[in-house]
């Protein structure tokens, strides 16, 4: 975890200081959009393949699919409402910006 | 773009259930560990380029941390709500809650309370994750940017990030990193404790 922790700072830092210095070739730079999108699509479909090749998931799926769905959605439908409100209490616009 | 994500997490889970080799599984972790790394170096690189976004960000200071307070305590309510109706025990669905999309670590920890549990708080949170990715880009354009971050939880440091980053502002991408880290730790703190209650 630790580790892990520190790997993703060290790289999102070093991606900013590249960013900050201007340090990356300017067709690299060009392509920046395409190969987030390229190289996202690949991470998607490879942990798309781990759900699939999991037994545990796919088992239990049929099982205790419907609990599992209702908890998720719980989750997340009141983490957004719960953010949505604060957000009106600190009064910010839809993109985070101060009114 | 969102029905590009959406595709290529069905055509993975298919490729998945279908065709895999069950010895290559290993060997995804891997892909997926320099696939992530790549793409924070990206999105880092992006946010590098807007230096206005590092100097706004200071200017929020601490209120950062109202981000993961309101998405933690959402998760957890929302779950004991919706826990409630599909009969399960208020530690239980709370403690499933409380694992904010990380299920590897919340299934281990659940492991001894219950295999059961376990089981659910696994799914569970997987299924959190499906739907953060896919829910992700409509949440950003139709509600809003920070309530985009609220589906990703824990996992808005690592797999989803490129994805708010995509959607939303850089300073969002940050503000959604560091709300990541805060609920990734909180993650081995919280769900044991409420397991107990």
């Amino acid at each position: 975890m630790i580790f892990r922790l520190l790997l993703y700072i060290g790289v999102l830092g070093i991606g900013m200081l590249i960013g900050i210095y201007n340090m990356a070739h300017p067709k690299l730079d060009q392509a920046l959009g395409k190969l987030q999108i390229l190289t996202l699509i690949g991470l998607l479909f490879v942990m798309g393949i781990r759900l699939g090749a999991d037994k545990m998931v796919v088992s239990s799926l049929s099982t205790i699919g419907f609990q599992a769905f209702m908890l998720a959605f719980g989750s997340i439908a009141f983490s957004v409402l719960f953010v949505f409100l604060g957000r009106q209490i600190l009064k910010l616009d839809r993109r985070g910006r101060a009114k | 773009m969102t029905w590009i994500i959406m595709l290529s997490v069905i055509i993975g889970t298919l490729t998945g259930y279908l065709f895999f080799p069950s010895h290559w599984y290993d060997f995804t972790g891997l892909v997926i560990d320099i696939g992530l790394c790549l793409l924070l170096l990206f999105v880092g690189m992006d946010i590098g380029k807007q230096k206005n976004t590092l100097l706004e960000i200071k200017k929020i200071g601490l209120g950062i941390l109202a981000v993961p307070l309101m998405i933690g305590l959402g998760s957890i309510f929302g779950a004991l709500v919706f826990g409630h109706f599909v009969g399960l025990n208020y530690n239980e669905s709370g403690a499933i809650g409380a694992g904010f999309g990380w299920y590897t670590l919340s299934a281990i920890m659940l492991v001894d309370y219950s295999s059961e549990i376990s089981a659910l708080a696994f799914l569970t949170n997987v299924i959190r994750e499906v739907m953060a990715i896919l829910m992700l880009p409509l949440i950003a354009k139709y509600i809003g940017h920070y309530e985009a971050v609220a589906p990703c939880g824990a996992t808005a440091m690592d797999t989803t990030l490129p994805i708010i980053a995509r959607y939303t502002t850089p300073k969002v991408a940050i503000v959604g990193f560091v709300s990541g880290v805060v609920l990734s730790s909180l993650v081995p703190l919280l769900v044991p404790i409420i397991i107990n209650l």
